[in-house]
């Protein structure tokens, strides 16, 4: 049935990725990705200070957590565990990656949030295997607060160690907490507590003073194209997230209409790209949700005082921007950043499942032709809004590395269901994977998602050809 | 890839739908699909697929169809369904004469890629939207004749016309020749009248017949 099976597309993307040059440095591993695991496995003082990124720190989340919980260092004894245990899952994941794809939740694989979650039992008054189910609730429920504690106490801080807050941060953020901590992680809150509300006042009026320059304008004052960017953008707005009625809200519509014009037109190498509306929803809804008594998910009518939305309107703005920095050749002509992210996850998945890239070849299926939207949207219209906030919380851990751990969270995502997939002919495939059945998942599903993608790019980074041939 | 009736293989015909940002293209597929309309689709991103077998009166065949973006920065990912593509429907929105003018480069890159070995149908949708209009009937009957295509106006919104396309679509197949030529030409009459009077678009001359 070869009408089915065009291999055009990906060849296509090859001919692309070889004669091209990409704007900005393309690099298939980065420095801090050559760390080997013997390294990776020393104390986390070391790897804080030595700044190799989230991912060696947040193999010690749980260690830095009994210490400062317990208010001591760590013993020794406790740092050997861990080099154990980063060794065992280092072997583990070389060993058994494919039964990990398949596996939900590896059990041998431990992860950041869910060594995280050890730490948190850990800390309670009792073990778990003594625990009765309803002490292990009250245990959770102590834990999460020692947890949120800890980050008060980050956020309290003169100067917030960021390093701390990413570490923190990577395993999910107490919601009322996620204002600060995104815009501190995004680098738009400044650590410093002295000069954040002098720049939070600076960057409010600066964009406040750009809504009557460039927005409130009349129509004959405006370019052609920005008359067809303000256009594009205004039939976007009413149909985004069209799942949570909150963004049916004129008020809100209206916020998001001017941060997209206004974005599109201050960044005119790309413009408004349709999914990039998908992306400042998170950044609206966290901002506003001091400001709420429901949930983003049933808030339906509320009218905020226009100073509270103007300032949540201009946080978002700048969010976007910090967020969209890392990742503009996503939205670039033809796209680069996300060709090169699709022809690494392929790379990646066949690496990790070959039968399972097989399949997809036999069955005539092009990564591009399912993925595109995942990259495009950062996956946020694959999962329910509630979760793609979880999810954000750890994007924006990763700071600068976000890019790169975006291509083993999508590996992670998708071989989540490699054993049904590899069942489905190539109708039913692509049917399938455009509308994955996660509506009932939860913040579970989408950890271990994560923690599947933290393994992997532990075990991979030091293989340094792996994505490169 | 195993599918289709144990009697005989379904034949498959792969449509490509493109055009403008919010011309209404998932809208006409969703319409066809599940019969129903919603006005809040999010925008399309990259290219959706869906599949329907439709049963005309000889013979069984099996739609799958291509969804594209319409965004201009989309656009790098089209060719390749377009090459893959034995039918592309080109829409336009009647209450959006960019949109229609826009058809124009449309056309012609289905032609780049395949040559006259393509099916095209120029839709234009939105008929609902009366007091709105922008481009008429004749316009885009005219438009069709100009780079002899086939032409329907449609109203995802209404349901009007949306089966009529896929039938026009499906008489139209390769294969489907043995379909008497005066039935085609019944069927445009028909969408073609009744599209004047939704439309109030004047007089549907007889002239008004499918260009191919």
């Amino acid at each position: 049935m070869d009408p089915d099976k065009s291999t055009a597309g990906m060849t296509s993307v090859r001919n692309f990725l070889r004669g091209r040059k990409f704007p900005g440095t393309v690099r298939m591993t980065r420095a801090g990705d050559e760390t080997p695991p013997e390294v990776a496995a020393k104390p986390a003082s070391n790897a804080a200070s030595a700044g190799t990124g989230v991912e060696v720190a947040a193999s010690y989340v749980e260690d830095r957590q009994k210490r400062s919980l317990a208010g001591e260092p760590s013993t020794s004894e406790e740092a050997r565990g861990h080099v154990d245990d980063a060794h065992l899952n280092a072997n583990v994941t070389q060993l058994d990656l494919k039964n990990m794809a398949v596996s939900p939740r590896g059990e041998r694989a431990t992860s950041p949030t869910e060594r995280t979650n050890h730490a948190r039992e850990a800390n309670g008054a009792t073990t778990p295997k003594q625990a009765s189910s309803g002490t292990q609730n009250t245990n959770l429920r102590s834990m999460s607060d020692t947890r949120k504690a800890k980050f008060k106490r980050l956020l309290e801080q003169q100067v917030v160690d960021l390093d701390a807050l990413r570490e923190l941060a990577w395993s999910g953020v107490p919601s009322d907490l996620r204002p600060t901590c995104w815009q501190l992680l995004l680098g738009y809150l400044p650590p410093n507590r002295e000069r954040r509300e002098q720049i939070l006042e600076r960057k409010r009026r600066e964009y406040r003073d750009m809504v009557p320059n460039y927005y409130d304008i009349q129509a004959a004052e405006r370019s052609a194209e920005d008359d067809t960017a303000l256009r594009q953008v205004i039939v976007d707005v009413p149909r985004t997230a069209p799942g949570v009625p909150f963004f049916a809200q004129k008020q809100l519509q209206k916020s998001l209409e001017r941060i997209l014009y206004l974005w599109g037109i201050r960044h005119p190498a790309s413009g408004y790209v349709q999914g990039i509306n998908d992306l400042v929803t998170p950044f609206l809804a966290v901002f506003l949700s001091p400001h709420m008594e429901g949930s983003v998910s049933n808030e339906t009518a509320t009218d905020f005082p226009e100073e509270v939305m103007i300032c949540a309107e201009a946080d978002s703005y700048w969010c976007l921007c910090k967020l969209l920095d890392g990742i503009q050749d996503h939205y670039t002509h033809a796209q680069p950043g996300i060709q090169r992210t699709v022809f690494r996850l392929e790379e990646l998945v066949r690496r990790i499942d070959e039968p399972f890239t097989h399949h997809l070849e036999s069955e005539g299926l092009e990564f591009l032709q399912f993925t595109f939207r995942w990259v495009n949207c950062l996956l946020i219209r694959e999962i329910p809004f509630q979760l793609a906030i979880r999810l954000w919380d750890t994007y924006l851990a990763e700071g600068t590395r976000m890019r790169d751990f975006l291509t083993y969270v999508l590996a992670a995502f998708l071989l989540t269901w490699s054993s049904q997939l590899k069942r489905m002919e190539f109708q039913e495939l692509i049917l399938f994977l455009q509308r994955l059945p996660t509506a009932d998942w939860g913040e579970k599903e989408v950890e271990s998602v994560l923690s599947r993608a933290y393994m992997w790019r532990a075990s991979f980074h030091h293989a340094r050809s792996h994505l490169s041939q | 890839m195993a599918s289709g009736g144990s009697v005989s293989p379904l034949a498959k015909y792969k449509l490509v739908f493109l055009g403008d940002q919010s011309v209404g293209k998932t809208s006409i597929i969703t319409r066809f699909m599940y019969d129903k309309f919603d006005n809040t689709y999010q925008a399309t991103i990259g290219i959706d697929f869906l599949s329907k077998t439709m049963y005309l009166e000889d013979r069984t065949v099996r739609l799958q169809l291509w969804d594209t973006a319409g965004q201009e920065r989309f656009r790098s990912l089209i060719p390749s369904y377009i090459r893959d593509s034995s039918v592309a429907v080109v829409v336009y929105d009647v209450s959006n004469r960019q949109s229609f003018l826009n058809t124009a480069r449309w056309i012609e890159e289905v032609r780049t890629e395949r040559g006259s070995d393509v099916i095209v149908v120029l839709v234009g949708n939105k008929t609902d939207l009366v007091d709105k209009r922008q481009v008429s009937i004749e316009e885009g009957d005219a438009k069709a004749r100009e780079f002899n295509v086939m032409f329907i106006e449609t109203s995802a919104k209404a349901g009007f016309n949306i089966k009529a396309l896929f039938r026009k679509i499906a008489a139209a197949l390769p294969g489907m020749e043995s379909l008497s030529a005066a039935r085609t030409e019944d069927l445009v009459d028909v969408n073609l009248s009744a599209a004047a009077s939704q439309s109030r678009a004047g007089t549907a001359s007889s002239a008004s017949t499918c260009a191919c």
